[in-house]
């Protein structure tokens, strides 16, 4: 295990892609030390703002500890191994990961897990805006893999998400879901406004019940047997399930029919 | 050797390769869930008129799967990759989906895959939908009661047809209790079925017949009514005779179910003898010899 403490108090941001198992899964520790980084727009080696040491533990891990809100782009593009952050973390973190973990004790930035494609994201603690969603000018946003937040999350989550799974227990901003063109995104808190804004396809499942845009239609009350499928999934990552949400039905609107309309808000409505 | 006072004849099960799944069906409650798997299973007893040989496994509680409601447990013996994907399709297509409340789940780790969801998706006219769980992926078909849920992909492996046991008793109705006894036993054991009515054969079969467009015929030497017309094997007091068939996954499984059924028949009054089917070890590479099965608890 590698652990990295923050030297002095960030003032500007810090762009950190090479905190990443791959990249320091086959070098030394002076070689870590001497990996560059972006301080503010100077080139500086990683060793001069954070002290890294070595630790007992799993090879392919990485510790952070400390505020390092100001950081962004950890875990970017991460296949493998594990991250674990103690502490704050800035914008884009684990940005097009393919696999690997990476868990929070902390907020987390925006884009959040932007255009993922497999493993997992933990974050106890409150994340940004447009975790899961694809960036500007990109078609799509999060392919793969599960982002799992134990508070609330931003606006935009999930923009232009195709595959995966957001879970998020606390609550979720406006645009949840918009653009989205499949994936699943369940919301245990209160739902934002114009939530699926745009969505051809996909998942939003609400356990309360939200506002929905007119190009949302109520078809029916049923159980589809694939909440209780996914919810019992997410059962592993401590999320609030009550028995009453897996034996449960839900209201099914379909959306939004001002693009394909092939998408669906879940509301639970009870047992 | 003898069970219980019962003659065990020192004779072998001769049991074959078949290519086998394992389908997991989900329903609102037991009831239907058990519906859909006896439509499935059914028309199923042997591969020479049904395609395949199919039964129920085991009943599964809510807490074992995937969708938390109760489950049943099938499993589907083909020859062939291919004539075994066929009957899936026809089975899950038209016995499950067509079941209200159901959902259907592989439950084998196999080396070979068959689209099932894959294909019956388009049932759905374009209004279907793919999920991905855990990394398994599945197709919600939209039906008249709700929804359908049915994994994409079922696997399939090697596995055994063709284990089997003879009880031979003083009449019918003992030789039928015994195998009744021997069945439930049986239901016991995992990974096994006994894809006859009831679990229970009476009409067991020769290789050949005395015309030539039959491949099989009746197995003259067991048919009581025909003792004095040609060589038999009965002996002297027996008057019925019923088979019990066995397919498992492996051979320690249809090993173990036939130990268990036959420990289990010998529990009743009139039984002679236990024997078994085979065809002097021409037909299946498997000898499940009897007094080796027996004696592995002895």
């Amino acid at each position: 295990m590698i652990i990295l403490r923050p030297k002095v108090r960030f003032k500007v941001p810090i762009e950190a892609e090479c905190i990443s198992p791959d990249v320091f899964s086959d070098k030394s520790m002076d070689e870590i030390r001497k990996l560059e980084i972006l301080y503010g727009n100077k080139r500086k080696p990683l060793g001069e703002l954070f002290e890294i040491e070595e630790g007992q533990g799993d090879g392919e891990t990485i510790k952070m500890e400390g505020d390092m809100s100001r950081v962004k782009h950890v875990g970017a593009q991460m296949s493998k191994g594990r991250i674990e952050i103690e502490g704050d973390i800035g914008m884009h973190l684990g940005r097009e990961m393919s696999g690997g973990e990476i868990l929070v004790r902390g907020n987390a930035g925006d884009w959040l897990g932007a255009e993922m494609k497999g493993g997992l994201i933990t974050v106890h603690g409150r994340v940004g805006n447009l975790a899961g969603a694809g960036y500007r000018g990109s078609k799509v946003g999060m392919k793969g893999g599960t982002i799992i937040v134990n508070g609330d999350a931003g606006r935009e989550v999930g923009e232009l998400m195709r595959r995966g799974v957001i879970a998020v227990t606390g609550s979720l901003g406006e645009f949840t879901g918009a653009l989205m063109t499949g994936g699943t995104i369940v919301c245990f808190g209160k739902l934002g406004g114009r939530a699926g804004a745009g969505m051809e396809r996909g998942t939003i499942l609400s356990f309360d019940r939200p506002s929905f845009l007119p190009t949302f239609k109520r078809s029916c009350v049923y159980r589809p047997t694939f909440v209780p499928l996914l919810l019992n999934s997410l059962r592993k990552y401590g999320l609030p399930i009550k028995r009453e949400y897996l034996e449960g039905s839900y209201e099914r609107y379909d959306g939004d029919i001002a693009s394909l309309g092939r998408g669906e808000i879940l509301v639970w409505v009870g047992s | 050797m003898q069970v219980n006072g019962v003659e065990i004849e020192d004779t072998f099960a001769e049991a074959f390769d078949m290519i086998a799944a394992k389908l997991l069906i989900t329903a609102r409650d037991e009831k239907w869930a058990l519906h859909a798997a006896s439509t499935a299973t059914g028309f199923a007893t042997s591969v020479i008129a049904c395609g395949v040989e199919a039964g129920i496994e085991s009943l599964v509680e809510p807490d074992r799967t995937p969708d938390g409601r109760p489950g049943v447990n099938i499993l589907i013996f083909g020859m062939s990759e291919k004539g075994l994907s066929d009957q899936l399709m026809r089975r899950v297509g038209q016995c499950i989906m067509t079941c209200p409340t159901t959902a259907c789940f592989n439950n084998l780790d196999g080396e070979k895959t068959v689209k099932i969801g894959g294909k019956l998706r388009f049932f759905g006219d374009g209004f279907q939908l793919s999920k991905r769980v855990d990394g398994r992926r599945f197709w919600r078909i939209p039906v008249m009661e709700g929804e359908f849920l049915v994994e994409e992909e079922f696997r399939m492996r090697k596995a055994i047809g063709g284990g089997n046991f003879l009880i031979l008793g003083e009449n019918v109705d003992c030789v039928l209790r015994a195998a009744e006894r021997a069945v439930e036993a049986i239901r016991g054991v995992e990974n096994v079925i006994t894809p006859f009515p009831g679990g229970v054969v009476r009409s067991g079969s020769k290789v050949g017949s005395k015309y030539k467009f039959l491949s099989a015929s009746t197995n003259t030497e067991y048919c009581p009514t025909l003792r004095p017309l040609v060589k038999t094997r009965i002996p002297e007091g027996v008057n019925s005779v019923l088979e019990i068939v066995i397919n498992g996954l492996d051979e320690k499984s249809v090993s173990d179910a036939m130990r268990v059924g036959i420990e289990s028949a010998c529990s009743v009054e009139g039984i002679k003898m236990i024997s078994a089917g085979n065809y002097g070890g021409k037909l299946g590479k498997y000898l499940f010899h009897l007094h080796k099965i027996l004696g592995e608890k002895r």
